[in-house]
């Protein structure tokens, strides 16, 4: 079994072929379409084994199994029932990687493996858009750009990727994603959220919730979709969770497909969407009313604001429309609308949505005064790949029936890896407890009453309710004094002893003789 | 016949040395003097937090010693054996990468050696003498010209063993040396260590001789006064005016004017008159008077926001930097009160609270003079304020004394060393 460590590493070193040529935001596609379609194809090819009881058969020996039974339609059509395609034998990736490992693989290969795939149905249409095979950033000739193509299929060729333990492949693809977001800065930042943050956004919501009966959970900002997948880990019954999300960017939503497959997410429980939230509500007709609502949206994004947006439902309660320059209490409105009256949402914003006046005022004083917003948890700095810049939570609900908001100060509470700051499992399961029991907390969490946020004039920063200010330590007035006594002995000692040893020193010539003078008396 | 022009030929001795010796030190290399030349591990350990060995950088050498930090990451035991550099009493740890030459003797610590720290092993000669050898100029001077490295700079071992010195023949005059400049050494580190015990001193008066919300009358006081604190908003007690506005980067670096800097309000409870810049006279501006109070507005955390400084000078056509906001008083106060008073762990808290931002920390002006300040009767407060003065100017009366004592092992070391 490969382990995830090399798993990542194998995957990072099969993009050295690509990253002289092209930067990572690029060969991204190439590298997470390629390690796609082997997962498809070695899924393929292990069950083909097994289901001719072979169980412990490498690759290369499902291959050649598959390849003397590709005519037994009973097999076939037993792979089509399982994963919903077949892919020919000719197709798979073992047998492209023996034609590069055979030197005779030619680029159109694996252009009609593909097409092959995208033609099987919906689920897989359009998925290899962004993998350009004939993209001069490969090379300039046909050869090169095929000899790039088979470099990346040789090294994730050697790669274990289905037979890992638990999520690992899953892992990787984050790994990975993460890779290119470090790479290409604040490009790639924008779709992926880090795992633990994940997982504090999705436990948020499920607290003190019994969805053992199913549940629908929704991204309007999803990225690549690993935020939704979150949910898996979480609740008794993952296959009953049905997952909406939208992404603006195609690429991005596409990795986001290509995720739910890898995750085994059904066709039938995923409902996902390439476009703009905030131009054009959505789902507006299916399902409105989502248990869970969880994003991690661009920050501080400019968007239209046109007047229009007013007469919108998602914004007309609030009477006024989040400026142009900051559409963050947009996407927080959008997702709110969006709630079911039982369920819950929890959004990453930065800092100042807690404090900034003008119509993000208004609109906080209205959610406050309508006690939407359960709980306020501030962050620490640098935990995204986009950003350094220190964020908040904030957790909404519409069946609160006090206004208080509980204030979290989770600032403090990191473990520092590399350059990134990284929540630890203790610092999410802190986060959970108290947002479940909604008490003080000495230095960490304060559940203020609306009045005590009137007083502040709805200004939500959070030093203001959560007091973190250590106190000094008294200074130790005995140990100073004994310190001191012995200081003041010890140099009247070494002062002493410096002074007779310098009158032994001679000077050599005229001058040091007058120098020396000098010196002996500097300590006198 | 060609005449040969007479070389003068130097003498090798030093200018200042011990009475009684007499002879010619001789020219050598470090490498000869010195029994061992070797570095730390290249490479990373295996970490363990509950490891009980301390993997030492070159910047855990710091006056002589191997200072351990929180930084500081362990490894286990059998790592050590595994990388064994046999370090005993002889041996002297350098730092060689990144920050170059800091020292430090080897006292049977539990430490892993890191490549950034040269271990060097003396026999012969005496290791008191090289300890102090190392610092002198000729040999710092050989080490930075021979430095490799772009960014981190890295002193080579060969670079080490070619190095040359001089050194006295005679075992008791480098002892004699040896012994000397470390008593000095040892002078040093007692003065710094009396700075950092009068600063706690003063912290010590700082936190018990203000009254705050919780204690109406501070814990100690000057006999004789027995009244309770008054408290008022500063709000109440003056009013703000702001700093520079209206200028662009060519507006400064010259002129009659002066602007008292950022850095000046941020360090000093008092403002220093020398901490200025220029700038031209602009009769639009606020011109700061006496007792004016300054706050900066903006930092890069919420500890630092707010921060107060005072102005006790009396001169014209100065003014506010554009970062900080001024605020005069109505009332009579004894500045050097107000100027502590201010950096007083209470008034710090009820600051602190009010920072907000993103990527750096803003306070209102409005906020921050919504402030209630304790206070005591005009006498007291001459009291405690000359009081802290007073210490103040005990803790930078002994901050020269240090100066001084550096002055005087650098002059040693250039005169006792060819």
């Amino acid at each position: 079994m490969t382990t995830t460590t090399n798993l990542e590493n194998g995957l990072f070193s099969a993009a050295d072929a690509l990253r002289s040529k092209m930067d990572a935001n690029q060969y991204k596609d190439y590298l997470l379409g390629t390690v796609f379609y082997k997962y498809l194809s070695d899924s393929q090819l292990y069950t083909i084994a097994e289901l001719l009881g072979e169980d412990e058969a490498t690759l290369t020996q499902a291959q050649q199994l598959y390849e003397q039974n590709a005519s037994n339609t009973d097999l076939i059509q037993e792979l089509q029932a399982t994963f919903g395609y077949v892919i020919a034998p000719e197709y798979t990736y073992t047998n492209i990687l023996k034609a590069v490992q055979n030197h005779t693989f030619q680029l159109k290969q694996l252009g009609d493996a593909f097409n092959k795939l995208e033609s099987t149905g919906k689920e897989f249409d359009g998925l290899f858009e962004d993998y350009d095979l004939y993209s001069k950033r490969l090379g300039n000739t046909a050869q090169k750009q095929a000899d790039t193509i088979a470099g990346v299929i040789a090294a994730i060729g050697k790669l274990e990727i289905v037979k890992t333990s638990g999520d690992s492949l899953g892992d990787a693809y984050e790994y990975l994603i993460s890779q290119f977001a470090s790479e290409s800065g604040k490009k790639a930042g924008e779709f992926y959220t880090p795992q633990k943050v994940s997982e504090l956004l999705t436990r948020l919501t499920l607290v003190d919730k019994d969805y053992s009966k199913g549940m629908t959970v929704y991204d309007p900002a999803m990225g690549s979709g690993s935020l939704l997948l979150n949910f898996r880990n979480y609740v008794k019954h993952p296959d009953r969770i049905t997952y909406y999300g939208q992404e603006i960017n195609t690429s991005t939503y596409n990795l986001a497909r290509m995720n739910m497959i890898l995750h085994h997410v059904e066709m039938a429980n995923q409902v996902l969407r390439n476009g703009d939230t905030l131009d054009e509500d959505w789902p507006a007709e299916e399902v409105t009313n989502f248990d869970a609502v969880v994003m991690n949206p661009p920050y501080s994004l400019k968007w239209s604001a046109a007047e229009g947006f007013k007469e919108d439902p998602r914004f007309a309660a609030y009477g006024v429309l989040p400026p142009k320059s900051k559409a963050d209490y947009a996407f927080l409105l959008h997702g709110f609308y969006h709630l079911k009256h039982s369920g819950a949402m929890a959004i990453v914003l930065p800092h100042g949505i807690l404090f900034r006046g003008g119509t993000e005022g208004k609109i906080r004083q209205k959610l406050l005064e309508n006690g939407a917003i359960a709980a306020i948890i501030g962050l620490p700095a640098n935990l995204f790949y986009s950003t350094s810049i220190p964020t908040t939570i904030v957790v909404l609900k519409k069946d609160k029936t006090d206004r208080n908001v509980l204030f979290i100060d989770a600032s403090k509470e990191f473990e520092k890896v590399k350059t990134q700051n990284v929540l630890r499992e203790s610092d999410i399961q802190r986060i959970i407890d108290t947002y479940q029991k909604r008490v003080d907390v000495d230095k960490y969490a304060h559940l203020a009453t609306f009045e005590e946020i009137q007083e502040n004039e709805f200004n939500l920063n959070i030093p203001r309710y959560v007091d973190t200010f250590e106190e000094e330590e008294p200074v130790d007035v005995n140990q100073l004094l004994t310190q001191m006594k012995a200081i003041k002995q010890e140099e009247a000692q070494l002062t002493d002893q410096i002074n007779t040893m310098m009158a032994e020193l001679v000077g050599t010539t005229p001058e040091a003789k007058a120098t020396l003078d000098l010196l002996k008396e500097v300590l006198k | 016949m060609r005449k040969w022009k007479q070389m003068k030929v130097e003498k090798l001795v030093p200018k200042i040395r011990f009475q009684g010796f007499t002879e010619e030190w001789e020219a050598k290399k470090l490498g000869e003097i010195l029994l061992k030349i070797g570095d730390g591990l290249h490479g990373t350990p295996i970490y363990n937090i509950n490891g009980n060995t301390a993997f030492v950088n070159g910047n855990n050498l710091i006056n002589g010693k191997i200072v351990i930090n929180k930084e500081t990451k362990m490894v286990d035991n059998f790592q050590q054996s595994k990388n064994d550099k046999s370090l005993n009493d002889n041996t002297i740890l350098m730092s060689i990468n990144g920050t170059i030459g800091n020292l430090a003797y080897y006292n049977n610590e539990n430490v892993m050696l890191s490549k950034s720290v040269a271990f060097l092993e003396t026999n012969k000669y005496s290791k008191l003498f090289i300890y102090q050898l190392l610092q002198s100029e000729q040999i710092i001077y050989y080490f930075i010209n021979n430095l490799t490295g772009t960014t981190i700079k890295n002193l080579g071992l060969k670079i080490i063993r070619k190095t040359p010195c001089k050194v006295p023949k005679e075992k008791m005059e480098q002892e004699n040396i040896g012994n000397l400049l470390k008593k000095i050494d040892q002078l040093i580190a007692l003065q710094q260590q009396k700075i950092a015990l009068l600063e706690l001193l003063k912290k010590a008066f700082l936190q018990k001789m203000f009254a705050s919300e919780n204690q109406k009358v501070p814990e100690i006081r000057f006999v004789g006064f027995n009244d309770e604190w008054e408290h008022e908003k500063l709000v109440n007690l003056g009013h703000a005016f702001s700093g520079l506005s209206g200028k662009s980067k060519k507006d400064f670096g010259h002129g009659k004017a002066k602007f008292v800097t950022y850095m000046n309000v941020f360090k000093n409870p008092l403002a220093s008159l020398l901490e200025v810049e220029p700038i031209e006279i602009d009769n639009k501006q606020h011109e700061i008077k006496y007792g004016d109070v300054f706050f900066t507005i903006s930092s890069e955390t919420p500890m630092e926001v707010g921060m107060s400084s005072v102005w006790k000078y009396n001169s014209p056509n100065v003014y506010l930097n554009s970062f900080c906001f001024g605020y005069r008083l109505d009332y009579n106060f004894d500045l050097n009160y107000l100027a502590f008073m201010l950096r007083s762990n209470d008034f710090r808290k009820k600051v602190i609270i009010l920072a907000q931002g993103i990527s750096r920390f803003n306070i209102s002006k409005n906020k921050l003079l919504n402030i209630e300040i304790f206070f005591p009767m005009l006498k007291e407060q001459q009291k405690i304020g000359v009081f802290f003065e007073e210490l103040d100017q005990l803790i930078s009366t002994n901050n020269h004394k240090l100066t001084n004592l550096k002055s005087l092992k650098k002059s040693l070391l250039q005169n006792m060393f060819i």
